[in-house]
């Protein structure tokens, strides 16, 4: 019995032990998806943290939505595009954000409908594929939980997974400003659905979680709002834009002028398809314009 | 609780030491050791369920005395009692819903209109296996192949035994109740086998069968979009993920139960080395089929009241067998497809063509001819899979139809590379390590090499852990049978 006891014991020890030790070996080597990107576009922003920019700042309305190599080729000053996920939340990274930003840049802040009532939300899922499978991650914001939970998951072999050319959800989805432009040759299934909260806003304590908005010149822009949406919740909407006002924060333009046709949409509740993207950066550029002069 | 998750993980180990180190002393404190454990593994997915099984194996116990007596006509009430107590459990809780909406559409095809009352009670975990451990027992007694057992509890740990309780092998009582009521003695080798199968078990399951499904998963659920290639690729897949995900089960239930020192029957031998259908069924889940062939074929009559009574009561087992499997026209469909396939071999006896041996048993590799019957034995198998996996007849037709449409209309894509290529990753590793396993499926021994067998059983513990990693992020995936 003892033997036995005794040879478990090893084979455990000894597979334990290899397999983390080449779990740790292989940490900057995990399988990369379309959560990765939003890595690379932390990247970026460490790489220009000393130089004056632009940052676009909100979830996927933002990453999809907006043109930062349009703003940059347009106005000559680098401009990063931060948008990616919703799922993310946009608190977590607001220390490494700040870290990373000049005393003059400037910061186009366009949170989805939600984070106006609820700015801390993030989705629980979508945040765990973020940093179990991204070690850097963990390692960009300086969040030690994060990397041992990274260690702890599984190596990713990416076997058996159907190979789908159609999907703008893949890692290399950006271009060198951080837009995602996979999408930009397919033709996608349609926006989603969605409906508007109507709980109380907490805009009174953006400040809290956003602190940029005490420190840096700030723009708010809505995101883009699909019809069906906006004639069911336009009146929420408008509060919304009401009280955007009320707090003195400058705004690009109105809701409505970013209500569009579903058949603009790419996919789910605020993709735009790229060509729509361009007409709306150009706006976005012109005033920027005016603001900077 | 499952076998892929971290709660057997602890449970394991705890219920192993207190077997051998503490409950060792004598017989019924091993056994009640087994029977508190069982029961723990099985409430673990709920405690209500616990009620039946404990109900159940009263009742069969009982039973048990009534079938034993001389009186034959009180042996037979007693007999029918048994099969009316199990198969009314599995119509209630199995059965019911299909038959009372089958009886709602035949009313409404003569315009009646009724509103059966459904059932809105979980299907017990594992119940088509216990409710035949405990019909297998009367039989047997009624038969007069063994007595009625004088403990309950010994019969207790026959029915509920942990590691075939939810998806087998259905055990019969002359082959395990003996080992229930003898002491067990530790045994090395024993251990280090059953070690091995477990390893052997949860690899094929939790890599294999776990890794193909990401994209069998896929080509089923969204078939319609797939080109034929994909839907042949998906169908071969699940082929094999039901075989890793169903012999990577008994394999860890054998693996098991030889750390207790028991001995359970093989549930599987390589099935898809299989020449014929027939030996197909004498490879694939054995306990079940041997079960039907036992209880059911033989005592209609089997083949020796002429071809026609062989045919109608092969048609039966196939149907029945089909029907076991779940309550869907799919099942018995699939299991129509199998006795359609058996019954060249029936008509031209050729059914025990391939008894005793496994394919080149004394050689390498097999010859063209046996290749082409495997090959076409396979095909014929994965073709009935897809409507086994698939819900929904039309939606079983229209894969198939699909696959022939899209072949017409774009032959070129046989040229091309199909999507969901990646899954031969799995597969040909699998049939070249069974392949080399073939000839006895109860020793998983890679070679004579000590170092290059602790290597090997070192890779498979790496994907192993790597997938047990994943469960922190979703829960583990079940086991295809535990659905029956």
């Amino acid at each position: 019995m003892s033997t036995l006891l005794k040879k478990i014991f090893f084979f455990f020890l000894v597979s334990f032990s290899a397999f983390f030790l080449l779990k740790f070996s292989l940490r900057n080597f995990q399988q990369k998806n379309y959560n990765s990107a939003f890595v690379d576009k932390l990247k970026i922003l460490k790489a220009n943290k000393l130089n004056r920019k632009i940052i676009l700042f909100g979830g996927s309305s933002v990453g999809w939505g907006f043109s930062a190599e349009l703003i940059e080729h347009k106005l000559g000053i680098k401009t990063i595009n931060l948008g990616h996920s919703m799922g993310f939340g946009l608190t977590e990274i607001q220390p490494f954000l700040m870290q990373n930003l000049t005393s003059d840049d400037i910061i186009v802040f366009s949170p989805e409908w939600k984070f106006y009532t609820s700015p801390e939300y993030y989705d629980t899922a979508t945040l765990e594929n973020l940093y179990r499978y991204n070690y850097e991650y963990g390692k960009l914001i300086g969040n030690v939980k994060y990397e041992i939970k990274s260690y702890l998951s599984k190596i990713q072999l990416g076997i058996g997974q159907l190979e789908n050319h159609n999907t703008a959800y893949i890692y290399n989805c950006l271009n060198k400003n951080g837009d995602v432009i996979s999408q930009c040759n397919l033709t996608g299934p349609g926006p989603r659905y969605y409906g508007i909260d109507n709980t109380p806003l907490k805009l009174d304590v953006f400040p809290k979680y956003f602190p940029f908005l005490l420190t840096h010149k700030v723009i708010f822009a809505f995101p883009p709002t699909q019809e069906r949406i906006y004639k069911e919740f336009g009146n929420r909407l408008n509060f919304i834009q009401k009280s955007v006002l009320d707090q003195h924060y400058l705004m690009v333009d109105s809701v409505k002028d970013n209500v569009y046709p579903q058949s603009v949409f790419f996919d789910a509740e605020y993709h735009i398809t790229c060509d729509t993207r361009t007409h709306r950066t150009e706006k976005l550029i012109s005033y920027l314009q005016k603001f900077i002069k | 609780m499952l076998f892929n998750s971290f709660a057997f993980m602890a449970f394991l180990p705890i219920v192993f030491l207190l077997y051998w180190f503490v409950f060792n002393r004598n017989l019924k404190q091993q056994n009640l050791l087994i029977l508190v454990a069982s029961y723990v593994f099985y409430g673990w997915w709920s405690w209500k369920f616990l009620i039946l099984l404990a109900g159940s194996t009263l009742l069969d116990f009982l039973y048990g005395f009534g079938v034993a007596s001389k009186n034959r006509s009180k042996a037979k009430l007693f007999l029918w009692l048994g099969v009316i107590n199990n198969l009314g459990i599995l119509a209630v809780f199995k059965y019911y819903n299909f038959f009372a909406l089958q009886f709602q559409q035949g009313f409404e095809l003569i315009g009646l209109h009724v509103n059966p009352v459904l059932l809105n009670v979980a299907l017990p975990v594992g119940i088509s296996f216990y409710t035949f451990h405990g019909m297998s027992y009367v039989f047997d007694i009624y038969r007069g192949v063994r007595q009625p057992v004088a403990s309950f509890f010994e019969y207790a740990v026959f029915v509920c035994f942990f590691p075939l309780l939810v998806a087998g092998p259905i055990e019969r009582a002359n082959h395990l109740l003996p080992q229930v009521q003898t002491k067990r003695v530790f045994n090395y080798s024993q251990m280090v086998e059953g070690c091995r199968l477990m390893l052997w078990g949860m690899f094929k399951k939790m890599v294999i069968a776990d890794g193909i499904a990401i994209a069998v998963d896929d080509i089923f659920k969204n078939y319609p979009s797939h080109s034929a290639y994909s839907l042949i690729v998906g169908a071969i897949g699940f082929s094999f993920q039901i075989y890793c995900d169903f012999s990577g089960y008994s394999d860890i239930a054998l693996g098991t139960s030889k750390l207790f020192g028991f001995e359970l029957l093989s549930n599987f031998r390589f099935p898809y080395f299989s020449r014929d259908i027939a030996e197909f069924w004498r490879r694939w889940h054995i306990s079940l089929s041997s079960w039907f062939r036992d209880y059911l074929y033989i005592p209609l009559g089997g083949s020796k009241n002429g071809k026609l009574t062989a045919v109608r009561n092969t048609f039966i087992i196939f149907l029945v067998s089909g029907f076991w499997h779940g309550a869907s026209w799919n099942f018995i469909i699939w299991g129509g497809i199998h006795a359609i396939g058996f019954l060249p071999l029936l008509l031209l006896n050729k059914n025990r063509k391939n008894v005793t041996e496994v394919v080149a048993y004394d050689r390498k590799l097999p010859n063209v001819k046996e290749l082409w019957q495997m090959l076409t034995t396979f095909l014929f198998v994965t073709f009935a899979w897809i409507f086994f996996r698939i819900d929904g007849l039309s939606n079983a037709v229209g894969y198939c139809k699909q696959i022939i449409v899209n072949s017409i209309q774009d032959p070129g894509q046989y040229l091309r590379r199909p999507p969901g290529l990646s899954i031969y990753i799995y597969i040909i590793p699998l049939l070249l390590i069974d392949w080399w396993l073939r000839r006895n499926e109860r020793v998983v021994r890679l070679t004579n090499f000590r170092v290059v067998n602790w290597l090997i059983a070192l890779v498979m513990a790496f994907f192993i852990i790597n997938n047990f990693l994943g469960y922190l992020d979703v829960k583990p995936t079940s086991f295809i049978y535990f659905e029956f």
